[in-house]
């Protein structure tokens, strides 16, 4: 289940660090293949999640650090579907239901936006 | 990848606690409507609250989630997950579920707020619009059905099932505007029938569709390719219906070769669509022979419908007039201008897909809540509604959120969005006293009219009882339920329950 994840092995802890709307950092030790959402929601963090997961919301989506962006493999179809719908949409831009760590992310930064009225999906559509 | 998830990790039991304590203080909050909307204001309010706070979500039909359960289309059940969210909240004990109850009618505006410090409205965009459609000449013909019915009509929803559309008698659909709910509809039409054997569409609806004769949709937009309103996601999911028989028509080269050229200074999205256009085109340009078809279609508006003389229930064709557009670079918005040009395509049916529309609620004058009859939504500022005596002004204690407040527009990440943010005011203005004037009685006031009147409501665990007959219903049949689709049918089951 979502919101639940497995123990990291003992030396084999990765680290990821959350950078939340009002600006606080958290970094946490999770375990190879955890889900950006399932550590966000575990740690209850502001990442609605509102379709489980399925990549059919976009409410999960991250602002990656560049420096990790090309470390993650590349988005499919499906994720670019979604993301075209994300609010503040940025260059490093992933949804973070289908974001797994792995050892090549340990220490990865990612920052959740802030959701604001002002930047509509329209906006993205019509320009 | 499961689909299920836990959510808040005990929030609401969280919530349990606390509201023992102030059960007898807590600020009354009645939003109108059960879509996403209304669930996602009261998650937020539950959320965010100190547990002094009571709400209680009315819907007009007994059963709740709006369009999650009546507009999305049975083919995407992932995007129904966000009812996991909604289910959740319903375990707190500061909510309650008042379904069968329709506010203007059941009971009033008036005697809502007699009852609760604070009212959101969130009932959605329920009509259809048909601004600059309906004085075209034929409109009003039997072939022309409009997009909400059709889609009304094939998730269950109460109003629409004597619908019928005729489809054994179709080979030829156009459907007008090219949203996300046009694409919707296209799909439904095209895709093979047993795409729905598993799913939650009705009975009647795979019934009709099994003997539909349909071969061709065309989707005309009355603006050009860079003003198209559908998405990247629902377009992909049409031009991937090429593994099934479904083949895609040549965009005509004279509505993308003007824009080609400017591709470089493109958004992601325009990008991207037309980039989907060249990819699925060289890929299915080998086989010309597919079974059925569909085409996308610029700068047209109907002029005239023509039914057919032999056969009421269908058309003979539609007439087009061809536009040109007029680029307002201040207003930054493209203005349809229509040229004496007109093409005339045969088809048996026509299929309005012009968007939803919101309409006002009976009370609203008395409580001087302002409505935008030019867009059909109340008018608001940030879910702050407008005084319709004194524009300057608000009204207190009136809120509103999604399609309702913004207009029929959004996927369900934007409605959440708008709700978190008017639950957000809504918190603002408690934490500023506002509500405290005086205790209301909530939910008990109303069960109370309710029962006075002997007006049957449903509530959250009658729901339940309900769902689990349609789950029930749909494992016989191997789909994931099975929709009672009928009110008095609905009522008459939780009677027989008691
Ligand atoms: C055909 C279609 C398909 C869609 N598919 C998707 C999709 O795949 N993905 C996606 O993200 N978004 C989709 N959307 C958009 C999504 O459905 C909307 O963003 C969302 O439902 C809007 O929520 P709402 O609560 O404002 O309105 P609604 O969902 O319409 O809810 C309003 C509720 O209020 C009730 N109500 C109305 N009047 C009263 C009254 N007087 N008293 C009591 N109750 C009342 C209604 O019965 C209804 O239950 C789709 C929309 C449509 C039309
Ligand atoms: N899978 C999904 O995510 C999904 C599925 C269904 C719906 N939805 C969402 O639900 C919302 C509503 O969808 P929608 O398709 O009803 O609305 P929409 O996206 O606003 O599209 C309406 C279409 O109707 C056209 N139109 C309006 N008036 C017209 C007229 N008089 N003559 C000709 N054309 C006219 C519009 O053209 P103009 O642009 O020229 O006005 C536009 O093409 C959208 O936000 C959509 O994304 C999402
Ligand atoms: S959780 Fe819905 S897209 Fe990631």
């Amino acid at each position: 289940m979502h919101g639940h994840l497995k123990k990291p092995k003992k030396g084999e802890e990765l680290h990821v660090t959350f950078i939340t709307k009002e600006g606080d950092q958290h970094t946490y030790e999770v375990a190879e293949g955890d889900s950006l959402l399932d550590i966000a929601q575990a740690n209850n963090l502001d990442m609605e999640g509102a379709c489980g997961g399925s990549c059919a919301c976009s409410t999960c989506h991250v602002i990656v650090d560049p420096e990790f962006y090309d470390e993650i493999p590349e988005p499919s179809d499906d994720e670019n579907d979604m993301l075209d719908l994300a609010f503040g949409l940025t260059e490093t831009s992933r949804l973070g239901c289908q974001v797994y760590m792995d050892k090549k992310l340990d220490g990865l930064r990612v920052a959740l936006p802030a959701m604001t009225r002002n930047l509509q999906v329209g906006d993205f559509n019509k320009n | 990848m499961m689909m299920i998830r836990s959510i808040n990790n005990g929030i609401f039991q969280k919530t349990i606690f606390k509201s023992t304590l102030n059960r007898f203080h807590s600020t009354k909050v009645a939003i109108i409507g059960s879509g996403p909307s209304g669930f996602y204001t009261a998650y937020h309010l539950l959320k965010k609250s100190k547990g002094d706070l009571k709400v209680d979500v009315f819907e007009k039909l007994p059963v709740p989630y709006g369009l999650v359960r009546f507009g999305v289309a049975p083919d995407h059940p992932e995007v129904k997950n966000c009812t996991d969210t909604f289910e959740e909240i319903s375990n707190s004990p500061d909510f309650s579920f008042f379904g069968n109850v329709k506010i203007g009618k059941d009971v009033s505006l008036k005697e809502l707020r007699d009852n609760y410090n604070c009212i959101v409205f969130s009932y959605g965009c329920d009509e259809d619009n048909l601004i600059g459609l309906s004085k075209i000449p034929g409109i009003d013909s039997k072939g022309v059905i409009t997009a909400r019915k059709f889609v009304g009509w094939y998730n269950g929803l109460p109003d629409f099932q004597d619908l019928n559309p005729p489809l054994d008698q179709v080979e030829n659909v156009i459907i007008i505007g090219n949203g996300n709910v046009a694409l919707d509809v296209a799909r439904t039409m095209l895709v093979p029938i047993e795409a729905w054997s598993k799913t939650d569409i009705t009975a009647n609806a795979q019934n009709v569709l099994k003997k539909s004769k349909v071969k061709n949709v065309k989707i005309v937009a009355r603006r050009g390719f860079l003003q198209t309103a559908f998405t990247n996601k629902e377009f992909r999911e049409l031009l991937e219906l090429y593994n099934y028989g479904v083949g895609f028509s040549p965009v005509p080269t004279e509505f993308l070769d003007p824009v080609r050229p400017f591709i470089k200074n493109f958004g992601r999205v325009h990008k991207r669509r037309l980039e989907l256009i060249d990819r699925y085109f060289e890929a299915i340009k080998q086989n010309v022979n597919f079974p059925k078809t569909f085409e996308l279609d610029y700068l047209k508006s109907p002029i005239e419908v023509k039914p057919s003389s032999k056969n009421p229930a269908i058309l003979e064709s539609t007439k087009f007039q061809v536009n040109n557009l007029l680029e307002d670079d201040e207003k930054n918005s493209t203005k349809v201008v229509p040229t004496d040009i007109t093409i005339t395509y045969k088809n048996e049916l026509l299929i309005t897909s012009t968007g939803y529309r919101g309409s006002a609620l009976p009370g609203f004058e008395e409580f001087g809540i302002a409505f935008d009859e030019k867009r059909g939504r109340i008018l608001n500022e940030h879910g702050r509604i407008k005084n319709s005596k004194n524009p300057d002004s608000f009204v207190d204690g009136f809120y509103s959120s999604g399609w309702i407040s913004k207009g029929p527009t959004g996927v369900i990440a934007s409605t959440m969005i708008d709700s978190f943010d008017t639950g957000d005011l809504i918190l603002e203005d408690k934490a500023q006293g506002k509500f405290e004037s005086e205790p209301k009685e909530g939910a008990q006031g109303i069960a109370k009219i309710l029962q006075n009147r002997n007006h049957l409501y449903v509530t959250w665990k009658d729901w339940k009882k309900l769902e689990a007959k349609e789950i029930q219903d749909g494992k016989k049949v191997g789909k994931l339920r099975e929709k009672i689709t009928d009110v008095d049918k609905m009522l008459d089951v939780l009677r027989n329950l008691k």
